[in-house]
Order: C-alpha cells, then sequence, then structure tokens
C-alpha cells in the first residue's frame, strides 16, 4: 500500500465522517505489508518504513526502536496462544494481545482510551507487527522509551 | 455476532420455530465476534444471556462457558414453561463459572485455552460492571474495562483458531457475549462513564440494547435493537432490525418484531446521549 492510497482512503473517509472506521483497516493493511515484505526479503523497504510513519506518527519511531532494544518478547503456551511482553523504560513489563489493541500502560490508558487521538500505542502497535517466528531479538531485553 | 442473539429472538416470536441460524461467514467475509448487551438494571439481561446459552447448548450443540458474578437461581421463564422439553443432557454443555471479582475473572478467563478437551464456542459473560473497579477514580474503570475486553476478544479469537483446527463441529468460531449494566437516571453526576462505555464499544462493535419502549406505557416491556459497526453485506445480522420484548402475566417473555415502518419514533433510548454505567 502506497502513500498515496492511503492518503485518499483517510481523505475519503474524512469527508465521509468515517475515520474512525478506516483507519484500523489501513493500519491492519499497512502491517500485513511490512510483514509479508519482511517475511520475502528480511528486510523492511524504507517506503514502507514512510508509511508506518504516517499511519502512526511517532508511535512508529518508538516501537521500531523497541525492536532495536529487543525490548519485544513473544511468549508462546503450550496450548499455542501467543502473547507479546514489552519491557517499558521503567523497566515495567508490559503483556500485549496478539489479536486486539491493547496495552497495560499509562499512555495507551490516555492516548488511546481517554483522548482517542491515536490508533495505538508502540508497544501494541509492535505486537502486531511481528509473529513469533519472525520477531528479531527474540528473548532481548533493554532499556527503552516508555509509551 | 448478533445473528445468534437474533436467531433466540426469532424463535420465542410468533415466527417461531421458522426461523433458521446461518452462522457461517461467506468466503472472504470478516465479521465481529462479539456483540455487547446494554441495558438498565432488571431490564432481563441476564435471562436473555441465559436463554441464549441454554438454546446454543440445547438446539446448536454448542458448548457454552456461562460466567457471572453471583450463581443463576431460576431458568428464564420462557424455559421454565418448556423445560420438560429440555435434554438435560444438552445442558451439560453449559460450564457455570462464578469469579467474585475482576482478578478471578481474569484468571478464569486466562485460563480457558488450557482447559483440556473441545474449546468453547460461546462465551457469555454477565454483568461486567461488577468487575470494574472505579471508586471515583476514573482512569481504574478504563484501564480495567479495556483489560477485561481486550482479554475476553483474544480469547475468543485464539479459541476460534483452536476450534477451526478440529475436525467437525462447525461452526468453528467461538463467539462472545458480555452484558453491562446502564443506569440513566445518574446523568450528569457519573459523565465520566460515558467514556468508559466507548472502551467496551471499541472492542465490541455490535451493541445490542434494551430500552424502554415508550409505546408500551403500563406493561412491562422493553425494545430491543442492534446498532454499531459490523460488515454485513449480503447477510441478517440483526443491525436495524428492532423488537419488543413483552414479559406476560406469567412472567414468559415474548418477542415480537417490529416492522421497518414502525421503527422511528419509538424508541426511548435512555442510553443514546446520557448513557452511564451503574457500578
Amino acid at each position: 500500500m502506497s502513500c498515496c492510497r492511503i492518503v485518499f482512503c483517510c481523505e475519503s473517509a474524512s469527508r465521509s465522517g468515517n475515520m474512525s472506521t478506516v483507519l484500523p483497516d489501513v493500519a491492519e493493511e499497512v502491517l500485513k505489508d511490512i510483514r509479508k515484505a519482511y517475511q520475502e526479503t528480511s528486510q523492511i523497504p524504507d517506503e514502507l518504513l514512510l508509511v508506518l510513519k504516517f499511519v502512526f506518527g511517532s508511535s512508529a519511531l518508538y516501537a521500531l526502536d523497541l525492536v532495536d532494544h529487543r525490548a519485544v518478547t513473544c511468549v508462546t503456551s503450550p496450548s499455542g496462544r501467543k502473547v507479546f511482553q514489552v519491557v517499558g523504560s521503567s523497566g515495567r513489563l508490559y503483556t500485549c494481545y496478539s489479536s486486539c489493541h491493547y496495552c497495560p500502560c499509562p499512555s495507551f490508558t490516555f492516548s488511546v482510551l481517554r483522548r482517542n487521538n491515536s490508533l495505538l500505542v508502540l508497544q501494541s502497535s509492535e505486537a502486531g507487527l511481528w509473529s513469533t517466528e519472525e520477531l528479531p531479538g527474540h528473548s532481548g531485553s533493554g532499556d527503552c522509551r516508555e509509551c | 455476532m448478533a445473528e445468534l442473539l437474533t436467531w433466540v429472538f426469532d424463535r420465542y416470536s410468533p415466527r417461531g420455530r421458522e426461523s433458521s441460524l446461518s452462522l457461517s461467514p461467506p468466503e472472504g467475509e470478516a465479521r465481529s465476534l462479539s456483540c455487547i448487551l446494554l441495558g438498565g438494571r432488571g431490564c432481563g439481561k441476564t435471562c436473555l444471556l441465559f436463554l441464549t446459552a441454554v438454546m446454543a447448548a440445547s438446539e446448536l450443540g454448542r458448548k457454552v462457558i456461562f460466567l457471572s458474578p453471583t450463581p443463576i437461581q431460576t431458568l428464564p421463564a420462557p424455559l421454565m414453561e418448556a423445560r420438560a422439553g429440555l435434554d438435560p443432557a444438552s445442558l451439560k454443555k453449559i460450564k457455570f463459572v462464578y469469579p467474585r471479582t475482576a482478578e478471578e475473572l481474569l484468571r478464569d478467563v486466562a485460563c480457558l485455552h488450557e482447559a483440556a478437551g473441545a474449546p468453547p464456542s460461546l462465551l457469555i459473560v454477565d454483568g461486567l460492571e461488577c468487575y470494574l473497579r472505579w471508586g471515583g477514580e476514573g482512569e481504574q474503570a478504563h484501564q480495567m474495562a479495556a483489560r477485561l475486553s481486550a482479554l475476553l476478544c483474544d480469547t475468543s479469537t485464539f479459541l476460534s483458531r483452536a476450534r477451526a483446527g478440529a475436525p467437525g463441529d462447525p461452526p468453528a468460531e467461538c463467539q462472545l457475549i458480555v452484558s453491562l449494566d446502564t443506569h440513566p437516571e445518574r446523568g450528569a453526576e457519573a459523565s465520566g462513564s460515558d467514556s468508559v462505555l466507548s472502551v467496551f464499544e471499541r472492542y465490541f462493535p455490535v451493541r445490542c440494547t434494551l430500552g424502554r419502549d415508550a409505546s408500551c406505557a403500563g406493561t412491562r416491556a422493553c425494545r430491543i435493537y442492534f446498532s454499531g459497526f459490523q460488515q454485513t453485506e449480503g447477510r441478517d445480522s440483526g443491525l436495524g432490525r428492532h423488537w419488543e420484548l413483552v414479559y406476560t402475566p406469567s412472567g414468559a417473555m415474548e418477542f415480537t418484531p417490529i416492522p421497518e415502518k414502525s421503527q422511528a419514533g419509538k424508541v426511548s433510548d435512555p442510553y443514546g446521549s446520557k448513557r452511564t454505567l451503574t457500578v
């Protein structure tokens, strides 16, 4: 999905007053495109990174920073269920679910639930980006900026 | 998700047993697996949920997990009348769990994926408001509402995937219905609770609301209607349909579909602009 296509989607949604229902779909498509590109080439093209930044804003940069610092861990139970654990800048461990947008951090409550001005915060967007097998820094940890 | 509830309503309407249920989505179509039932205290939400559980278990053969803060004391009135026809074996498909606190509810739901045997295909949580902890602090209520909703939705999604891998026993999806008490009288003093409802609506895109029916003064009646966002192209999801629920003197419930022409202007929606939660 190109930037132009996303801009067109967002402008159309804005005109029709349907932004709240379209943007999450756009975000899902972006994440799918990135996952596909990473599976095929083990790299994320700059174009898709720009799209990521366009959709998620500054949260995208913090999310990628988490990956660089190996702060995201995928935990899999014997049943096959997966959750993502993210180490925040304070050292606290946040658990994010793989199938819905949620993070127990204060920023998610403030920016997403209360102000509703962000699709998701960095931990949950990060969790949506990678599957277990693809997660760079699989069991790493590090100090990172808390959302 | 509204299909299961609309099927139950139709079964107890004059259309009766003509109604059928199709829960298999068309190829490539996504739809929500979750629905939230909203209504004031004493409007019959628990009864509706129990009725749905019994119908799903007895007539659809579904394995149901019913979570509630308090034990269910009696059968719903429609089932009291028809209990002779109920198969006790089918009722064994319903497992009742009574978590007393939010922590117990979180633990019980978080453990469902580890349970032995076939995964359940219907999760019902009654009285979510009982598990909210806010005590005047809105942030805690928002956090708990989001945490409970997210865990329930994620669990439902995982169980659906687990069922998809199991042979037979369609439909594969694990559906989720929760109920939330609303209290229209508290209005201004609890304005923060509107945003708590918006948190639930983030995770439960389909709402089934039980509102007082202004056209039925003097009788115990409710208007039931669905709202929200769902991809429903070409399918009868129940969105936009209205039912009238009347409690007869014997206690039985009767659901009557309301024609589309008669729907406008009759609904007294106490939860439209000043929706509040009772906790």
